[in-house]
């Protein structure tokens, strides 16, 4: 098994769920995002990776997009989570923790 | 200067070249915001760098940190991978299992959710106020889900084993006409685990099949979600700010009964008009299925969450504040599951009716 491969795939999988959890706190454009999350190391983004990440959670009515002014630069793309994106991530959170607690048992070994 | 401007355009163009290729083969009504958004990103690393930071090892870098160009199509349009590459099944579920497996060696021996139950349980949390398990062990087979209610409450969640990933073809096969609505109990004072309750009911006829308890350790918390396992809290008198800055006075000694919706925002202005809608027309409709036309209902601001709930990790959009306590009103959003969601909406009418008797 290619254990760098499975750690891309998992990384970029999970991006969704990060992306949105990091939106509920506050609005950002994408190049803060990636300067905040390139900050976690766990995550060892791509900075790349969150821009297609974007683009697909505003077509699916999770988040919004609104130009704003820069102080330093040309306006900026702000996003924001919308109340129907508020309500998918807690159901993701939820699920998220459900998983996690299924392999716990598992690895205890309970479900025997 | 020149020459590594000259080297930037030329890496930055043939970048973006690539990641265009790769987007050709999907149909993505955004693929032209993404190529402009990793343009403008692109401008601004190379903004940051100071001249003599300009380096051809620099700006590869700054290239190199974008990521391979393929990954723009898969992240945009998952499905398109796989209708393009198909995996073979089996390869495929062991990454998923492997992964898995290696987020819950790091995460279920997290303290973080075990100290959370055992400091919300040492404030005598349970699972809902009217919980116990003596009745508990009252519940019988055959038991209707009112039944079950009017005994012990609403469960502080309900799982079926469809979702459960780790569950085989067999079990759900077996078992996917089930539902188990669990709850929590911490085992007594001073013990280093909690008894998780399980009343498994039948989909199809609503009654139930069977119980179970267990104990559960607080060091491995993470098998219970603590969100669910909360109220009722005992907060006394409150003042809170609504959305439009009006300072609230929730007072113990009133028996009235207040619905209070905590928004998402922390001001109005932030508060789309049909965001505020939906609150209020999903509050009117839970009132009047229970006839209760004149409990009040209250807006306010995120910010306000932590006092009310006694957490800011603990996202409830709906609570009921009556007589010092705040009740959790079951999630108002839409489950996954039709049947389920109609149970959430049960629990909401059981928990104001109960509380309206007391």
């Amino acid at each position: 098994m290619n254990l760098n491969n499975w750690q891309t795939q998992l990384r970029k999988g999970l991006l969704d769920i990060v992306i949105l959890n990091l939106l509920s706190h506050d609005t950002c454009h994408g190049y803060e995002m990636v300067r905040r999350l390139k900050q976690i190391d766990g995550l060892k983004l791509r900075e790349g990776n969150i821009y297609p990440i974007l683009a697909r959670l505003q077509t699916d009515g999770l988040i919004t997009a609104a130009l704003k002014p820069s102080k330093d630069g040309p306006p900026r793309k702000y996003y924001e989570l919308t109340e129907t994106g508020h309500k998918a991530l807690q159901e993701m959170n939820l699920h998220w923790e459900m998983i996690v607690s299924s392999i716990a048992t598992v690895r205890k070994g309970d479900n025997k | 200067m020149t020459s590594q401007n000259d080297t930037w355009i030329s890496l930055k163009k043939n970048y973006i070249t690539q990641v265009e290729k790769a987007l050709s083969g999907i149909s993505h009504p955004k693929k032209k915001d993404v190529l402009a958004d990793v343009t403008s990103h692109l401008d601004q690393r190379y903004a940051e760098l100071a001249e003599d930071q300009k380096t051809h090892q620099a700006l590869e870098e700054i290239i190199t940190e974008m990521g391979p160009a393929s990954d723009y199509a898969e992240l945009l349009e998952p499905e398109a991978k796989q209708r393009k590459k198909i995996l073979p099944l089996l390869v495929a579920c062991s990454l998923l299992v492997a992964a898995l497996l290696i987020i819950a060696a790091n995460v279920s021996n997290h303290p973080k959710y075990g100290a959370k139950l055992r400091e919300l349980f040492n404030r005598n949390f349970t699972a809902n106020p009217f919980f116990s398990i003596s009745n508990f062990e009252k519940i019988e087979p055959g038991m209707t889900e009112t039944q079950v209610r009017d005994l012990i409450g609403y469960p502080m969640i309900r799982r079926q084993i469809a979702h459960n990933p780790n569950a085989s073809p067999e079990q759900i096969a077996i078992r996917k006409d089930e539902i188990h609505w669990d709850y929590t109990e911490p085992a007594f004072n001073g013990a280093d685990y909690y008894q998780s309750c399980r009343v498994t009911l039948s989909k199809n006829t609503g009654t139930v099949l069977r119980t179970s308890l267990h104990r559960s350790s607080y060091a491995n918390g993470s098998t219970t979600n603590p969100a669910y396992a909360l109220f009722p809290l005992k907060v006394g008198s409150l003042e809170v700010k609504t959305f439009d800055n009006k300072t609230l006075q929730l007072t113990s000694t009133d028996s009235q009964i207040s619905i209070v919706i905590i928004g998402g925002r922390n001001s109005i202005s932030d508060m789309k008009p049909e965001w505020l809608d939906k609150y209020h027309q999903q509050a009117q409709t839970l009132l009047d299925s229970v006839q209760a036309r004149d409990i009040s209902v209250y807006y306010i601001k995120r910010d306000m969450r932590e006092r009310i709930v006694g957490s800011r990790d603990f996202d409830f959009d709906y609570v009921i504040y009556k007589k010092g306590n705040i009740y959790s009103l079951p999630t108002l959003y839409a489950s996954l599951d039709e049947q389920v969601n109609d149970s959430y909406q049960q629990d909401r009418r059981w928990l104001i009716k109960r509380l309206m008797k007391e």
